[in-house]
C-alpha cells in the first residue's frame, strides 16, 4: 500500500464521475422521498382539518400527529394539533407543542392567542394575560381583523375574570372602537362596558345595536341601566316605559321602573321643583336613610349619629330657615350614609335608589 | 493564475497531509451523499411495506418486519457477507487492519440490507450502518488515492465519522464518537480530519435532506435545583436498564449464535421479525428507528404509564431483534428507549414532588443521555449528543450527572463494554478503547533510583540548568540533560540511551536531585533486563 502517492487524471475523472452517479441518486431519491411525503401530508392535513371542522377531535388530533410524524418541521400540521389540543382540554401536550410552535415564530399571534387559552385553561391567569396582549398586538393580516377583535374580545373576558378594572377598561375601549357594526361581540361588549362602569360608551353601543334589533328586550333594558348609571334616571324612566308598553307584564323592567320612580321621588336636586318641595324630599330621603340604617342592622355601630339624624328629621317645616333646614338635613342623611357598614351599601331594592341619590348629590357637590 | 493552480496541484502532490485534509473533504461528501441514498431507501421501503405513515398498512406491518428480517440476513450471510456485523466494531478493525480495509461490498451489502430491515419496521437504527458505510467509502478513496499505511489506519474513522455525522445531523457528537470509541486517540491530523468530514457531510445531508434537526425539542427550564434528585434516579435507573440490555443481548447471542443447523440461519431473524411485527400492530412507536414517538414524548403527547411501558416493549423488540442477527444498528433504539425511560420516570416524579418540575421533555433528553451512555460507555459523546440535539446549554447539567451515575453503574455491574463483546461474537479480537483510555504509561518516577553515585561517575551541580558527570561520560562533554519524575519513561529513555546516568530533578528547582535514572533501570522496569541495581528511590 506504501506505494507512489496517485493523483493523476484517470483518478480524477474515476471520482468525478462518482460523484456525479451518487449526486444523481441522492436527487432521485429525495426527489421521489419528497412527492410521496408532500402528497401524504397534504392528505393527512385535509383529512384532520376535515374532521377537525366536524368537532372530531380525537381525530383530527391522530391526523395531525401522523401529519408531523411525517414531517416534524411541518408548521400548520403542530399548529394544527395545538388548535384541537386546546380546544379538547389535553393541555400537557398542547403546551408543549406550543412552546415549540412559539420558538420556531414567536410572533404568531395564533401561537400565542392558542396559548393565552392553554395558559387560562390551566389557570395561569397572569401568563394568559401575557400571550392575550402578545396576540392580539402581534401582526394580523389585514383580512384577519375580525380574528383579531374574537382575541381582544378574549382577552377582554380574562380581564374581566381577573376583575382587571384598569386593563379592562383600556381594552373595551379600543374593542369598542374596532368592532364593526355587525360583530356578534358587540352585545357582550356592551355588557362589560356596563359592568365595568362606562356607561357612556356602552349607551352608545346599545343605540346602535337597538337600531338594527329593535325589539330586543335585554338590549333596551341594558340601555335603561346604562341611562341611569349616567345619571339620566328621567331617561332611564322612559326608556322602562318604552318596555312596559310594549311588554307590560315584564317583570324586570317593572322592578327597574320602581326602583327609578324611588329615586326619582327622592332626589332632593331635581330641576323644576319648589323649595317646600326640595326640603320635603330633603327628610324623606334622611327618614329613608335612618330606616335604611335601623332596617340592615347599623343601630348599634351608629347609634349616636342615628339619634342626632332623627332629631333633625322630626323639625317641622318653617320657611323662614327652609334652606338651611334642607341642607342640615342632606348633610345629616349624607352623614348617616358614608357611616353604614360596607353590607349595607349592597344595592337592593331600597338602598339601590338611595345610593343613586347619594351619587347624584356627590356630583353636584363636586 | 494557471502557474498558481499547477504549484497549488504539485503543493497537494506533494504534501500528504494537504492531501489528507482534502481528501477527508471528499469522503464527507462522498459519504454525506451515501447517507442521504440510505435514509431516503429507508423511507421508501418504510412506505411501501407499513403504509405511510407507519403502522398504518396492517398486513404490512405484521408481516414486513418478518420478511424484511429474512431478507436482509440473507443479503449478509449468504449475498455480500462483507457487510455483517457491527459498523463500530468493523471500523475499529480497519484501523487495527494493517491496510484498513473495508470492501466496497461491504457498503453495498449493509446499504441494501438495512435499508430493507430498518424501513420494513423492525426495530434496529440506521446510524450505525451509516458509520460502516462511511468509513466503507473512506476505505475505498484512500486505497485509491495510495496514502501511507498510517493514514490509511486513520481513514476509516474519518470516514465513519462523516457518516454518523450525515446519519444524526450532529457533527460534534459524531467527532467525539469516534475519537472516544473508535480511535481513542487526540492528533492534529486526525482531529483535523475528522472534524472536515463530518463538517462536509452534514453540511452535504443538509443540503438534500434540510436542516432538519434530529429531535425538535420544545423549549424549557430547570425549574428548581431539587430536581437534581430527579436526574439521580433517572441516572440510576437507566445505568441499571442499560446493564440489563446489554447482558441480555450478549446472553441471548451468546446462546443462539451456534444454536441450529445453519441451513436455517433464516429462522431466528424471521423469528424476531415476526414478534415485532405483531408487537408493532398494537403500538406502532416500536417499528424501525422511531423517531416520531421521541418527538411525541418530547412533546408530552404520552403519560408516564405509557412511556414506560413503549420503552420497555421497545426494549424487548431490538433485544430480539439484535440477538438475532437482523442487520441494523443500535443507536437509535437506544436513545428511543432512553427517552421513554426518562420522561416516564420524570412523569411519575411529577405525581409526587413536591417543588416545581421541569416539562417532560427535559427528562426525556436526560434520559436518552444516560441511557445511551449506559450501554455505550461514550459518556463524554452523549453528554454532546443531548446538548447538540436539544441546542440548550440548560440542559448540559442534568445530563452530565445522570449519564456519569448510568456509565458507572453500567461499568461496575458489565465489566466488558458493549462492542468489544460483539466484536468477540463477530470473531474480531480488539483492544477496549476504554481499557486503553485508562492505561497508565510508565513515568520516570516509577525506574528512577535513590540518588546515590554510579561507581566511576558522580552527578554534579554546575548553574542554571546545566548538570554534568565526572568523569566526562560522552564525547560530546561532560553536561548530562535532566528528567522530571513525572515524564513519561518512554520519552526519558531517549536521553539515557546516551548517557549512562541521568539526574532526575524537581521541576521547580532543578538542582534539587530527586534521584537518578540509568538505562538499566529503565529497561528493567519494562522488563526487558533483570535488575541488579539499588530499589527504586
Amino acid at each position: 500500500m506504501d506505494g507512489e502517492p496517485r493523483l493523476n487524471g484517470r483518478l480524477a475523472v474515476a471520482v468525478a464521475l462518482s460523484l456525479a452517479a451518487l449526486v444523481t441518486a441522492a436527487r432521485v431519491t429525495t426527489t421521489s422521498a419528497e412527492h410521496r411525503k408532500e402528497d401524504a401530508l397534504a392528505s393527512l392535513l385535509s383529512e384532520a382539518e376535515s374532521a377537525a371542522a366536524g368537532g372530531r377531535d380525537g381525530e383530527a388530533a391522530r391526523a395531525y400527529r401522523r401529519a408531523l410524524q411525517l414531517d416534524s418541521g411541518s408548521f400548520s400540521a403542530r399548529l394544527g394539533l395545538a388548535r384541537v389540543l386546546v380546544g379538547s382540554k389535553q393541555l400537557t401536550e398542547a403546551q408543549a407543542q406550543l412552546s415549540q410552535l412559539r420558538a420556531t415564530d414567536p410572533a404568531s399571534s395564533e401561537v400565542n392567542l392558542l396559548s393565552a387559552r392553554a395558559a387560562w385553561a390551566a389557570g395561569d391567569l397572569a401568563l394568559a394575560s401575557d400571550y392575550f396582549h402578545r396576540a392580539v398586538y402581534g401582526y394580523w393580516p389585514p383580512e384577519q381583523m375580525d380574528a383579531r377583535a374574537g382575541a381582544r374580545m378574549e382577552m377582554v373576558r380574562l380581564l374581566a375574570a381577573r376583575q382587571d378594572r384598569g386593563a379592562l377598561a383600556a381594552e373595551l375601549i379600543r374593542l369598542q372602537r374596532e368592532l364593526p357594526d355587525d360583530s356578534p361581540h358587540r352585545r357582550e361588549t356592551a355588557r362589560l362596558l356596563l359592568e365595568t362602569g362606562m356607561a357612556q360608551e356602552a349607551a352608545g353601543v346599545l343605540r346602535g345595536l337597538i337600531e338594527s334589533n329593535p325589539d330586543d328586550l335585554d338590549l333596551q333594558l341594558n340601555l335603561a341601566e346604562a341611562e341611569l348609571q349616567i345619571g339620566n334616571p328621567l331617561t332611564a324612566r322612559t326608556q322602562l316605559r318604552a318596555i312596559l308598553r310594549q311588554h307590560p307584564e315584564e317583570p324586570r323592567a317593572t322592578a327597574r321602573l320602581g326602583m327609578v320612580e324611588r329615586l326619582l321621588a327622592l332626589d332632593p336636586l331635581a330641576r323644576r321643583i319648589s323649595l317646600a318641595e326640595r326640603h320635603r324630599r330633603s327628610r324623606l330621603l334622611l327618614e329613608s336613610t335612618i330606616r335604611h340604617a335601623e332596617s340592615c342592622g347599623a343601630v348599634d355601630a351608629i347609634g349616636e349619629h342615628l339619634e342626632t339624624a332623627r332629631k333633625d328629621a322630626e323639625q317641622p317645616y318653617r320657611a323662614a330657615t327652609a334652606e338651611a333646614d334642607f341642607e342640615r338635613n342632606l348633610q345629616a342623611a349624607e352623614r348617616v350614609w358614608a357611616l353604614l357598614p360596607g353590607a349595607c351599601h349592597a344595592p337592593r331594592g331600597e338602598a339601590e335608589a338611595l345610593a343613586l341619590v347619594f351619587q347624584r348629590l356627590g356630583k353636584e357637590t363636586r | 493564475m494557471k502557474d498558481r493552480l499547477l504549484r497549488f496541484i504539485a503543493g497537494v502532490r506533494d504534501d500528504e497531509a494537504q492531501r489528507f485534509f482534502l481528501l477527508s473533504v471528499l469522503i464527507g461528501v462522498c459519504a454525506g451523499l451515501l447517507i442521504v441514498c440510505f435514509h431516503n431507501f429507508i423511507e421508501l421501503v418504510s412506505w411501501a411495506v407499513l403504509g405511510l405513515p407507519a403502522g398504518s398498512r396492517q398486513w404490512g406491518t405484521v408481516f414486513g418486519p418478518m420478511f424484511g428480517a429474512v431478507i436482509s440476513t440473507l443479503i449478509v450471510v449468504r449475498i455480500l457477507p462483507a457487510a455483517r456485523g457491527s459498523g463500530v466494531v468493523q471500523t475499529k478493525a480497519a484501523v487495527a487492519h494493517p491496510e484498513g480495509v473495508i470492501p466496497a461490498s461491504g457498503v453495498a451489502g449493509k446499504l441494501a440490507a438495512c435499508s430493507i430491515s430498518i424501513g420494513s419496521g423492525n426495530a434496529l437504527g440506521p446510524e450505525d450502518p451509516s458509520l460502516h458505510m462511511g468509513a466503507g467509502v473512506a476505505s475505498i478513496l484512500g486505497r485509491a488515492f495510495r496514502f501511507s499505511r498510517e493514514q490509511m489506519r486513520l481513514i476509516p474513522p474519518v470516514g465513519a465519522a462523516a457518516g454518523i455525522a450525515a446519519a444524526f445531523n450532529t457533527p460534534i457528537m459524531a467527532v467525539l464518537f469516534v475519537i472516544e470509541e473508535v480511535i481513542g486517540a487526540w492528533n492534529a491530523l486526525a482531529m483535523g480530519s475528522i472534524v472536515l468530514a463530518s463538517v462536509s457531510a452534514v453540511v452535504t445531508s443538509r443540503y438534500f435532506l434540510g436542516d432538519n434537526p434530529l429531535f425538535r425539542v420544545p423549549p424549557f427550564d430547570i425549574l428548581h435545583p431539587s430536581e437534581m434528585a430527579v436526574f439521580v434516579v433517572i441516572g440510576l435507573v437507566t445505568g441499571l436498564l442499560a446493564t440489563l440490555f446489554t447482558r441480555t443481548i450478549i446472553a441471548i447471542r451468546g446462546r443462539i449464535q451456534g444454536f441450529g443447523n445453519p441451513r436455517f440461519a433464516l429462522v431466528k431473524p424471521a423469528l424476531a421479525g415476526l414478534a415485532v411485527g405483531v408487537i408493532g400492530l398494537w403500538l406502532p412507536e416500536i417499528l424501525g428507528a422511531g423517531y416520531g414517538p421521541v418527538d411525541g414524548a418530547l412533546h408530552g403527547r404520552y403519560t408516564w404509564q405509557i412511556l414506560i411501558a413503549i420503552g420497555l416493549v421497545k426494549l424487548v423488540a431490538t433485544t430480539a431483534c439484535f440477538s438475532a442477527g437482523v442487520p441494523g444498528g443500535m443507536f437509535a433504539p437506544t436513545l428511543f428507549i432512553g427517552a421513554m425511560v426518562g420522561g416516564g420516570l420524570g412523569g411519575l416524579a411529577r405525581m409526587f414532588w413536591p417543588m416545581p418540575i421541569s416539562a417532560d421533555s427535559v427528562f426525556v433528553l436526560v434520559g436518552m443521555g444516560a441511557f445511551f451512555a449506559g450501554v455505550f460507555r461514550a459518556p463524554m459523546t452523549s453528554v454532546f449528543m443531548v446538548f447538540e440535539v436539544s441546542a440548550s446549554y440548560k440542559i448540559i447539567a442534568p445530563v452530565m450527572l445522570a449519564n456519569m451515575l448510568a456509565y458507572v453503574i453500567s461499568r461496575r455491574l458489565q465489566p466488558v463494554p458493549f462492542f468489544d463483546r460483539i466484536a468477540g461474537f463477530e470473531g474480531i479480537r480488539l483492544d477496549s478503547q476504554e481499557e486503553l483510555r485508562e492505561q497508565r504509561a510508565l513515568r520516570v518516577e516509577d525506574a528512577m533510583r535513590a540518588p546515590v553515585d554510579v561507581p566511576g561517575h558522580r552527578l554534579i551541580w554546575c548553574g542554571p540548568r546545566r548538570w554534568r558527570t565526572e568523569p566526562a561520560a560522552n564525547q560530546a562533554g561532560d553536561a548530562v540533560p535532566c528528567v522530571y519524575p513525572d515524564q513519561t519513561l518512554e520519552a526519558a529513555l531517549h536521553v539515557v540511551g546516551a548517557h549512562p546516568i541521568v539526574p532526575v530533578v524537581d521541576r521547580r528547582d532543578e538542582s534539587r536531585l530527586l534521584g537518578i535514572l540509568t538505562l538499566e533501570a529503565a529497561l528493567a522496569r519494562y522488563g526487558i533486563i533483570r535488575s541488579a541495581e539499588s530499589p527504586p528511590a
